[in-house]
């Protein structure tokens, strides 16, 4: 028996986790994947070379405590199938490669995040079909491993083109809103690739300039930079040639076809899948589009499962969860 | 006991957390600062002189209608939130619109966006406020001009059910406003068009007041703009760089409003888990004969840990100091060290790390 059930190992869970620990409060960490630790693992460090706050290293710092922490039990590879009861006593089912289990435990924390768009769906942009069209994460992975190589050619990209709200603001695709966190890690992310290629040329395009925290001016500051293009458009679609071509419609209503080297899909986040069961066997609520509501006492959500958010305001979210779960639990006794 | 600082809506949240938690919540306001009262919450006016102590067991002199009072708190969290500048012209902002009733308007309104250090939340509210005076009178014309469109996350949908009403967005950066005329540029096309409004409301410039008074008795930073500070990235969010004080609120970071429920909730529950964990760390300690008293220390530190005392020696506070080791690498006379570990110990250890790294 434990005191707290946290269904998602990503940066929520985890933070949900450690605080918990810090208050000596048992919690089991159930998560889908083989290694816990959800969106925010594969994600690199934007500074260049000091820290920009991308929060890409917390969530890391987050796992490797709760790893220490003799109060957290952390489960993989096992899906949450059905869970039933009620404030106090919850029993979750788990299913695993080994069979099914039950778990039973006091409180629940929803955390189960929300997926990334699948560029793929959009065909527009040619994601599925054209080798240098990369989504803003297989681009985050290159970061990672050291090596940022046009994938046709395997050459040194020249010539960047970053394109932002696919699978955001887009209703055709399910996702009318705004992600939120895409204007924040882009420019992030490019600032990052050119400190490692000054030469490359990068272009990006925009819809609104929606930053993080207090960076109005950054992207209109950064389009002066030599070799930055800020373009607010969003393109039509792009067009496969011996080069990606990306088609766009210019401010002045005139239409332009721009090759470049690699083009970056800056995706979007996803209303969590199959929320609206777990939602109703565990007495929570959600909205039309899938995101769970902060409400109730004893279940609780945090992170990206209830709203488009950024690392720093899911581990908070997670904080705050924990908090509400340890003072539901002490109200128990 | 927990101190909470500020009369704002954020320091509302981190009280009524607080509670929740089974913790004891003491406001602290300035005497001429406004504030909400809340009826379990103890609120006093006065102005802090110390903060003395580490987490878990922190003192606060507080100085309350001249008189000094001495409180033990486990923990603070700076719940400031900023507040709208006060300006000179007369025009009708958006915080006096949610405060009076302008629904009944008419003709054409223009809701004008472009105020400096504008909160984070204006768009959102004027984008809201729009649908409100809208449904309330169809026949008005509302433009709101600014030069983006900041509806973070969910509130896109307003955005866009404003758009279905008939509201116009115009993105200017390029505004001429005069006798009752204004000439605006839209920035995309470049088109000049002239608007006669009946009404024109504006976002304002957002202050925070007093936060270099909060810095300095609570010993944390401030950024150049005047906000608070936040901790390192590593110390996790809402932490200052003093460990048991922690940052919510809209003097910190730009927050939505539910961004900012959050973060005060959050600030809440680490302050409450830190007020029971108490932490004592290895001071660095100087060595008084072989101290130059060259200041290095006192500059280096991002703590504000060494202080020259009245002997005109470098001393550091027990309290403060976060054993980082900056001050015991930099010290020129090597005055300054760990009590039980030797400068060459540290140096091999930190040799050791780093020969691991390489290989």
């Amino acid at each position: 028996m434990y005191e707290v059930g946290i269904i998602g190992g990503g940066a929520a869970g985890l933070a949900a986790a450690l605080e918990l620990s810090r208050r000596r409060v048992s919690s089991v960490v159930i998560d889908s994947d083989k290694h816990i630790g959800g969106l925010s693992r594969d994600l690199c460090c934007k500074a260049n070379p000091v820290c920009q706050r991308c929060d890409a290293c917390s969530p890391v710092d987050i796992r490797r405590e709760v790893r220490k922490s003799p109060f957290v039990t952390l489960i993989s590879s096992s899906d949450v199938i059905d869970a039933s009861g009620g404030p106090g006593a919850y029993t979750l089912s788990l299913q695993s490669s080994s069979g099914i289990s039950e778990i039973e435990v006091k409180s629940v924390i929803v955390a189960i995040g929300s997926p990334t768009f699948d560029a793929a769906r959009d065909a527009r942009y040619r994601y599925s079909d054209c080798a240098d069209v990369l989504t803003s994460r297989d681009l985050e992975t290159m970061m990672i491993s050291g090596n940022i190589s046009v994938p046709s050619t395997g050459k040194t990209p020249q010539s960047l083109a970053v394109i932002q709200c696919v699978g955001s603001r887009d209703a055709k695709h399910g996702a009318p809103y705004c992600s939120k966190v895409c204007c924040k890690y882009s420019l992030k992310l490019v600032k990052r690739v050119r400190k490692e290629l000054p030469e490359i040329e990068v272009t990006f395009f925009y819809r609104d300039w929606r930053p993080s925290d207090r960076e109005y001016d950054k992207l209109a500051e950064y389009g002066k930079e030599k070799g930055v293009h800020v373009v607010r458009s969003r393109p039509a679609e792009v067009i496969i040639g011996s080069r990606p071509l990306v088609r766009y419609a210019t401010v002045e209503d005139e239409v332009r076809e721009d090759p470049f080297d690699i083009v970056v899909l800056a995706v979007g986040l996803q209303p969590p899948q199959n929320s609206q069961k777990l939602a109703s066997s565990l007495g929570m609520e959600c909205n039309q589009y899938g995101f769970f509501i902060k409400k109730g006492e004893g279940a609780y959500a945090a992170g990206c499962c209830t709203g488009p958010k950024d690392i720093r305001e899911s581990v908070e979210e997670g904080i705050a969860a924990a908090g509400k779960a340890a003072a539901f639990l002490e109200g128990l006794q | 006991m927990i101190l909470i600082v500020g009369g704002g809506k954020s320091s509302e949240i981190a009280a009524e957390e607080v509670i929740r938690q089974g913790a004891v919540p003491l406001r602290l306001v300035l005497p001429e600062e406004t504030f909400s009262f809340l009826p379990d919450v103890e609120t006093v006016k006065g102005r802090l002189l110390s903060f003395t102590g580490v987490q878990g067991n922190f003192q606060a002199e507080i100085e309350i209608d001249r008189e000094v009072k001495k409180f033990n708190v486990g923990a603070a969290v700076i719940a400031v939130d900023e507040t709208p500048k006060v300006s000179d012209t007369d025009c009708i902002t958006l915080s006096s619109i949610l405060e009076n009733n302008y629904l009944k308007c008419s003709g054409t309104i223009v809701i004008l966006l472009d105020a400096k250090k504008p909160s984070r939340a204006s768009h959102i509210v004027a984008v809201e406020k729009a649908i409100e005076i809208k449904d309330n009178n169809p026949d008005c014309r509302i433009y709101i001009i600014t030069p983006e469109v900041r509806t973070f996350g969910l509130d896109e949908l307003e955005y866009c059910k404003a758009q279905k009403k008939g509201i116009i967005f115009i993105r200017a950066e390029d505004i001429k406003h005069s006798s009752g005329k204004m000439k605006v540029t839209d920035s995309p096309s470049g088109k000049v068009l002239d608007i006669t409004p009946d009404l024109v409301i504006t976002d304002e410039e957002q202050e925070v007041k007093n936060a270099a008074l909060w810095a300095k008795a609570f010993s944390i930073n401030l950024y150049e703009d005047g906000h608070f500070r936040l901790g390192n990235v590593s110390r996790g969010p809402v932490t200052s760089m003093r460990n048991g004080v922690f940052l919510c609120g809209t003097a910190s970071r730009a927050l939505l409003p539910r961004e900012m429920d959050t973060s005060a909730r959050a600030a809440a529950t680490r302050a409450v888990t830190a007020s029971q964990t108490p932490l004592m760390l290895n001071s660095a300690e100087v060595d008084e004969e072989k101290c130059a008293s060259c200041m290095t220390c006192v500059r280096v530190c991002l703590f504000h840990a060494p202080s020259i005392n009245e002997k005109g020696k470098s001393e550091i506070c027990r309290d403060l100091c976060q054993s980082c080791g900056l001050c015991v690498n930099l010290c020129p006379a090597s005055a300054i060290s760990f009590k039980g570990v030797s400068r060459i110990e540290l140096r091999n250890a930190v040799d050791d790390v780093l020969r691991c790294l390489h290989e």
